[in-house]
């Protein structure tokens, strides 16, 4: 049969301790399924958006432990691998609007940020390359806009939390700070607020009681007929 | 370079203020690092390990990456704190190669440290006569606060320990002569050099109260309309009594600015201070 003669590649995984041989290139995510198991956590929307599948694996002859999303990382030779679909951590209970936008408030709520000592294992944990320490400090120094910016890309996977020594839950600690620059800081959209304003004034009422009225043909119809933008314009 | 560190960003922010515009005055310009982290002051201070060496060396290096970008290896700091965790980690790793090779271990997501970055206290910049000096800021001077009564606070971290200190431990003077030439009255008393109480303030803030409360009162009777002082917790220890004695405490950098009528960079509290201990101004 074709395709039969081609040598087939392969590697050396080992899940959970268990030697299993995999086709190489493929994901860790793969390899897994590949292996025999079913996932019930740790996937979910296997294009590395969701951080649902937090990794940590290490190398053969290599000391270092290191991180990866399961979906978004191919197999290596040698690599002891386990997924840790889920990071425990409490999170604080507050009510956004009594807080404000500061440094301390961050603190008073999540006093560990304060034992941060630097390692930088925050960091080099990230999947997604933020500059996890940075944004610690940003928030040290009272700076919340700018943690924001450095955390805005955190997809919550949790790894950065479970390799702090300083027992910092990032991404819970991101979360409030994208939440606090976002109703105190951030610019308002003043469109919004208008088109807000015309939707509970009854603006698009009739229009949507017409909808409502038509026969499925009618709807088709005028579907059909709409305008579409074209990206000639 | 500048390093300012997380106290002078945030509860700080009128000592940076003020220094800024001072040093601007003389064509000093302070450029900030364009990535750093806290000097690591509360693990630095506690004992000789190499965790607490590992934010302050992070700075360091930093610090050595910037450099060439501005080229100059000066390393300024604002708060002492900063200032002595900085210098006394960057004397420890220059001197002991053994401890640079542990903490570059701990640090392999960084270049490696080669020695070259300088730390210095700004008043060390400010005092220096190749770029500032007492001479040219008596000259500076726009306003008369001769009727001025000024004690100087030190704070342990500009003084101690010795060799990284940057005055007389036991009989210290910059501050004093700072003030002279401002042409202000300097005070000189007892309690200048001791200590606030530091970060007990966090634990117990009663001690910090005893102890302030003896520092702010001695500082009056020996005639003191108000204290300066380099180090922002010192700061913010000493003014938890300022009401008391009405003997309020500010950044020496304020009062240059003042000195030099760059009233724009000081906030509304610190001028109705300077209007209340000498009227008009």
């Amino acid at each position: 049969m074709a395709g039969q003669t081609e040598s087939k590649k392969t590697v050396k995984i080992y899940i959970m301790g268990r030697e299993y041989e995999v086709p190489a290139g493929i994901t860790i995510m793969k390899a897994v399924e590949y292996a025999g198991y079913q996932y019930i956590r740790g996937a979910g929307c296997r294009g590395g958006f969701c951080g649902a599948c937090a990794t940590i694996y290490r190398l053969k002859g290599d000391y270092r432990l290191y991180t990866a999303l399961a979906c978004q990382t191919t197999v290596q030779d040698g690599m002891y691998l386990v997924q840790i679909p889920f990071a425990p951590a409490e999170k604080v209970r507050y009510n956004i609007e009594e807080l404000k936008p500061t440094g301390s408030t961050v603190l008073a709520l999540y006093p560990e940020i304060a034992r941060c000592v630097a390692c930088n294992a925050c960091t080099k944990a990230c999947p997604q390359e933020l500059q996890v320490m940075d944004a610690i400090q940003m928030i040290k120094r009272g700076d919340i806009a700018k943690a924001a910016e450095l955390c805005f890309d955190c997809i919550s996977c949790g790894l950065c939390s479970i390799r702090c020594p300083a027992e910092i839950v990032h991404y819970h600690v991101f979360q409030l700070v994208r939440r606090l620059y976002g109703k105190y800081i951030a610019p308002k959209a003043k469109h919004l607020e208008i088109r807000v304003k015309e939707v509970e004034e009854g603006k698009f009422d009739m229009e949507l009681d017409n909808l409502v009225k038509m026969s499925p043909t009618e709807l088709k119809e005028l579907y059909d007929s709409r305008d579409i933008e074209s990206p000639e314009g | 370079m500048y390093y300012p560190g997380c106290s002078v960003k945030d509860y700080a922010k009128s000592y940076e203020d003020s220094a800024i515009a001072v040093l601007k005055l003389f064509d000093v310009e302070l450029v900030e690092l364009d990535r750093w982290n806290c000097c690591g002051v509360v693990y630095e201070y506690s004992a000789d390990a190499v965790m607490q060496h590992v934010a302050p060396l992070r700075d360091l290096i930093r610090a050595q990456e910037f450099m060439s970008k501005i080229g100059d290896n000066r390393l300024v700091t604002l708060c002492s704190m900063c200032y002595s965790t900085l210098k006394k980690v960057n004397e420890i790793v220059t001197s002991d190669s053994e401890k640079l090779n542990n903490l570059s271990e701990y640090m392999d997501d960084e270049p490696r440290y080669n020695c070259g970055v300088d730390v210095k206290h700004v008043l060390e910049i400010i005092l220096d006569d190749s770029i500032m000096g007492l001479k040219r800021i008596k000259e500076a001077v726009k306003r008369d606060l001769s009727n001025l009564r000024i004690a100087s606070f030190y704070s342990c971290s500009l003084l101690r320990p010795k060799g990284i200190g940057i005055d007389d431990p036991e009989d210290p003077h910059i501050m004093l002569d700072l003030i002279s030439s401002l042409g202000a009255k300097p005070i000189k008393f007892p309690y200048e050099k001791r200590c606030c109480g530091s970060y007990n303030v966090v634990y117990d803030r009663s001690i910090v109260e005893r102890t302030v409360m003896e520092i702010v009162k001695a500082a009056g009777r020996w005639g003191a309309d108000m204290i300066i002082t380099v180090c922002p917790l010192c700061h913010y220890n000493l003014n938890i009594v300022r009401n008391k004695f009405n003997i309020p405490t500010i950044y020496f950098t304020e009062l240059m600015a003042y000195a030099m009528g760059l009233d724009e960079t000081l906030s509304k509290e610190t001028l109705s201070i300077f209007k209340s201990k000498i009227g008009g101004g």
